[in-house]
């Protein structure tokens, strides 16, 4: 494959590797947002995920003039009722920017901030029934329901502006049990190994939701198109002659002008349980051992095995969006070395949640100087911890965010400790300013060529997980509790009870 | 007939200055300068329970244009506790609040939130809510954690009787609540920062009230409250006795009437004399999707506002509800509905609109008093809040306004 066959122009790129290095993936890049204006993103970095179009704790004007967003995350599933067509959002005529009052960032080079619309929220909840050739799993307020893909579309056309970056529709071979079928809704994992049939299935419908998706939308504003999740890239091979234009069935060549980025989801879920032995020996006697995954098995495409160097050539200089959850900045890390671009920040919400202030930075010293030294904490502990009652100090030393150049650790501990929803709001702030911090010395390392050692010596630096801190699913809200059953409750109890608590 | 020389009082920690009054009403807007600052009354204090306003920055309270915000002693006293309090330096310290902070006695929780609660000449006592072992809180103990907590108006420990009581036991408590006023007057050690307020009782007997304005008068503290209401009397009632106090009541010290903040009860009370306010509606009634509105209360829960793509009030100058190109949020009622009960944000939101509604009202009450509109600005918010609609303004209303001559009724041309 020369570069002359690819439809892909080179001056229609929107991502440009800037900086590769020699002993991981992890590259150094930026991303143009936009068809029309220049807003960019330098990568690596990170989409802020909403709910229901909000930031968790942070109205838009405190969105705007105190955390820098990178890029925000929107779910459509969280705006559709039982009908797509007939809900407030789609009455409405507006743009989503507007419709979730999303405003210019007051103090950034950016004049809006990227906003990257999706089908389903980032990690989002599996769905007890599959999709469908034309219609999409998704979870509502409503519950569980079908969304047609030509429906996606529409909204899509209405609320993007030149700001918005679409991602493809993916049908994800990750389901709920429907309630009942065993035990009582809980969910558990089932059919993440991709048989035969369902390969050739997944592989139809991705083709002709992606190309539809590029052929409809890429002249206005970059799209990304998933890997298909589940089977090996030989098994998409088809798929990628497709999105290349070669041999596509559904649209014809010329129209596909360029494939801006690539989504890549896992084959887990963080609402879907670890099998446990019992019930694997289970699932043997029923003869679906096999539908287990193996989480191992590089050959299957998910976020934490693909590897990048077998993708085809044409599509290596677009952006990676890494969709899985990121439990904690090792995940990020690792996620980087591996070669994606992107990853979702729905570990920045879930710490926050967790009463956590980030307190790590990336090292800029040689791994071996920590070793035999105890390691320390990512983050400072709020909750429950006496230790910080009377600490004027800010969250994390010499930090600049909006928290800790105004309030101190004792307030974050009284608010935790007094369960009031400012907690979470000034938590939020400084964890989002970290993360931006983080991002931009992992940018800076990989310009230096000094990013593996730096993430080496990070892992020795701090411990993974948090002694008395479990940072399980990402944020779940009351409706959607009920559909995953027990579902790491405790994180999202806390942040509820301050909803009906009273004085 | 404006009074030609407005009262001024100057204390160790307070100078109050009425700067105008209304020539029909009692009303007046007057300065009251005090360590945090100056707060313009007549003012309607958020209340922060937990040195938080649910959700709010204190940031965002003060570009609201707060200047005095009240905070619970008796929630700052469990959490986070007056040793921590004093290592901080107290509640601006711990919240980073530049302007003024009120704090109740912690007397009134103590009441309605424990249960077996009683009262005796030495204080209240009540189990702990920690581990169920018997406490005291003297007047002496209330001042010294106002004190630890350091706000610029404390309250005095007061002997609370439920707003109905008749009898005795009203008399005993006004009684005490007089003598508790000396021993929190004693207990302050910080008469030059920190404004003590008495607080009157009697509940619904004037006789009483006129008794115990007479007494509370003469330990000349740099403020009064009038207590002992906002529990569950007729409004008509709740009229006579403030009415009945602020003609007693010296014209020179700031009235607070505590527990009141229905935009009603406080135009109401503006017009009878009453400077401060504070009531945790307009924060709570938030969080269940209640916009406060000059129209009155618009429930954004409810469904038919999923596609109504307005703001949250029309003309509204609050963060959310000005538009994007005038600086604001323009944030729609769809969106709130959107949000409500399924993300905090939402309550976030109609919180700073709630509060600013609150504050806006009695900033146009006290621009209407300094230019002596201020029957006509009365009329008004009737007029807009029953959409002009004069069988429907509360009896209530019409005759405690009539008392201070302004005629609700009157026909105009
Ligand atoms: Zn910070
Ligand atoms: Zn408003």
């Amino acid at each position: 494959m020369s570069s002359e066959t690819t439809p892909t122009k080179a001056n229609m790129q929107s991502f440009k590797v800037l900086q590769t290095q020699a002993n991981s993936a992890a590259r150094q890049g930026t991303f143009a947002v936009s068809r029309t204006n220049a807003n960019t993103i330098s990568t690596p970095n990170f989409l802020l995920p909403t709910s229901r179009g909000s930031v968790p704790h942070l109205t838009p004007e405190i969105l705007r003039k105190h955390v820098d967003v990178p890029a925000l995350y929107i779910g459509v599933e969280d705006f559709i009722y039982k009908a797509a067509m007939k809900s407030p959002l789609t009455l409405s005529g507006f743009k989503i920017r507007d419709y979730v009052s999303i405003m210019p960032p007051l103090d950034s080079k950016s004049p809006q901030i990227p906003i990257f619309l999706s089908p389903r929220r980032s990690n989002p909840i599996p769905t007890s029934q599959p999709s469908t050739d034309n219609t999409l799993a998704v979870v509502t307020s409503d519950g569980f329901r079908q969304f047609p893909i030509q429906e996606y579309f529409q909204l899509v056309s209405q609320i993007k502006d030149d700001d918005t970056v679409v991602i493809a529709p993916t049908d994800l071979p990750l389901m709920l049990v429907p309630n009942g079928a065993r035990g009582s809704g809980v969910a558990v994992r089932s059919s993440t190994k991709v048989g035969g049939n369902r390969s050739r299935k997944l592989v139809v419908r991705n083709e002709k939701w992606s190309t539809s998706m590029l052929e409809k939308f890429s002249k206005d504003v970059p799209v990304i198109v998933p890997l298909i999740p589940g089977i090996s890239f030989s098994q998409q091979q088809m798929y990628f002659d497709s999105l290349l234009g070669k041999e596509n069935v559904f649209v014809a060549a010329k129209t596909i002008e360029t494939i801006d980025g690539l989504a890549v989801s896992d084959l887990t879920s963080p609402f879907l349980p670890e099998p446990e032995a019992e019930e694997e020996e289970d699932l043997d006697r029923l003869g679906q051992k096999e539908n287990i995954a193996p989480e191992n098995d590089t050959s299957l495409t998910s976020a934490s095995t693909v590897d990048y160097k077998l993708i085809p050539t044409e599509l290596k200089e677009v952006v990676r969006l890494n969709m899985a959850y990121q439990n904690g900045p090792h995940d990020v890390l690792r996620a980087f070395e591996r070669g994606s671009d992107l990853v979702c920040g729905d570990w920045i919400t879930t710490a926050t949640d967790a009463g956590l202030g980030f307190s790590f930075t990336l090292p800029t010293d040689d791994a071996s100087v920590h070793d035999g030294h105890q390691k320390l904490d990512f983050a400072h502990n709020f909750i429950d911890n006496e230790k910080y009652a009377s600490d004027l100090s800010p969250i994390a030393e010499g930090c600049e965010c909006y928290t800790c150049t105004k309030h101190h650790r004792a307030y974050i501990a009284h608010l935790i400790n007094a369960n009031e929803m400012l907690a979470w709001t000034l938590l939020q702030i400084h964890n989002i300013h970290v993360a931006n911090q983080f991002m931009s010395a992992i940018r800076e390392a990989i310009k230096a060529g000094t990013f593996t050692t730096a993430a080496t010596s990070f892992c020795h630096l701090y411990v993974e997980h948090i002694s008395g801190v479990k940072l399980g699913a990402p944020r779940v809200r009351g409706y959607q509790v009920r559909l995953v059953g027990g579902t790491d409750k405790k994180l999202n109890e806390k942040a509820f009870r301050d909803l009906s608590a009273d004085v | 007939m404006k009074r030609a020389l407005p009262p001024v009082s100057k204390t160790a920690a307070m100078t109050f200055e009425v700067v105008a009054q209304c020539s029909s009403s009692k009303a007046r807007a007057s300065n009251m300068t005090m360590p945090h600052g100056l707060v313009e009354t007549p003012m309607f204090m958020p209340v922060a329970t937990q040195a938080s306003l649910k959700g709010l920055t204190p940031e965002q309270l003060d570009d609201l244009g707060c200047k005095i915000c009240l905070n619970n002693t008796y929630h700052l006293g469990l959490k986070p506790g007056q040793e921590v309090l004093d290592t901080i330096g107290g509640a601006h310290k711990l919240q980073s609040w530049p302007h003024n902070i009120l704090t109740d006695s912690g007397g009134f929780q103590m009441v309605s939130l424990l249960k077996l609660a009683t009262i005796t000449e030495e204080g209240v006592r009540f189990l702990s809510p920690h581990d169920g072992s018997p406490m005291l809180l003297t007047p002496e103990h209330s001042i010294e954690l106002q004190n630890s907590i350091g706000s610029d108006i404390i309250m005095q420990l007061d002997d609370v009787v439920a707003t109905l009581t008749k009898g005795p036991r009203v008399e005993e408590a006004m009684y005490r609540s007089i003598r508790w006023l000396d021993r929190c007057i004693k207990a302050n050690k910080n008469p030059d920062k920190q404004n003590l307020f008495a607080i009157i009782q009697g509940c619904l007997d004037l006789d009483l009230r006129t008794i115990c304005c007479a007494e509370m008068q003469k330990r000349d503290t740099p403020g009064i409250a009038i207590g002992g209401l906002s529990g569950g009397e007729d409004k008509d009632q709740y009229c006579k006795v403030v009415n009945h106090c602020t003609n007693l009541l010296p014209r020179n010290k700031p009235i607070y009437c505590m527990g009141v903040g229905y935009a009603e009860d406080m135009i109401v009370s503006v017009a009878m004399g009453v400077d401060l306010f504070d009531c945790v509606y307009p924060t709570r009634t938030a969080r269940f999707g209640n916009a406060i509105t000059a129209e009155g209360i618009v429930n954004l829960r409810n469904k038919c506002y999923e596609a109504d793509f307005s703001p949250v009030e029309k003309g509204c100058k609050c963060p959310i509800c000005r538009s994007k190109e005038d600086g604001g949020m323009g944030i729609t009622r769809a969106f709130i509905h959107h949000l409500a009960a399924k993300e905090t944000t939402g309550a976030h939101l109609l919180t700073l609109h709630n509060v600013h509604y609150q504050l806006e009202l009695m900033r146009s009450a006290r621009r209407a008093i300094i230019d002596d509109r201020f029957p006509q600005f009365v009329k008004d918010f009737f007029s807009t809040l029953y959409a002009g609609d004069k069988s429907k303004y509360p009896q209530w209303a019409v005759e405690a306004l009539r008392e201070v001559n302004i005629d609700l009724l009157e026909k105009t041309d």
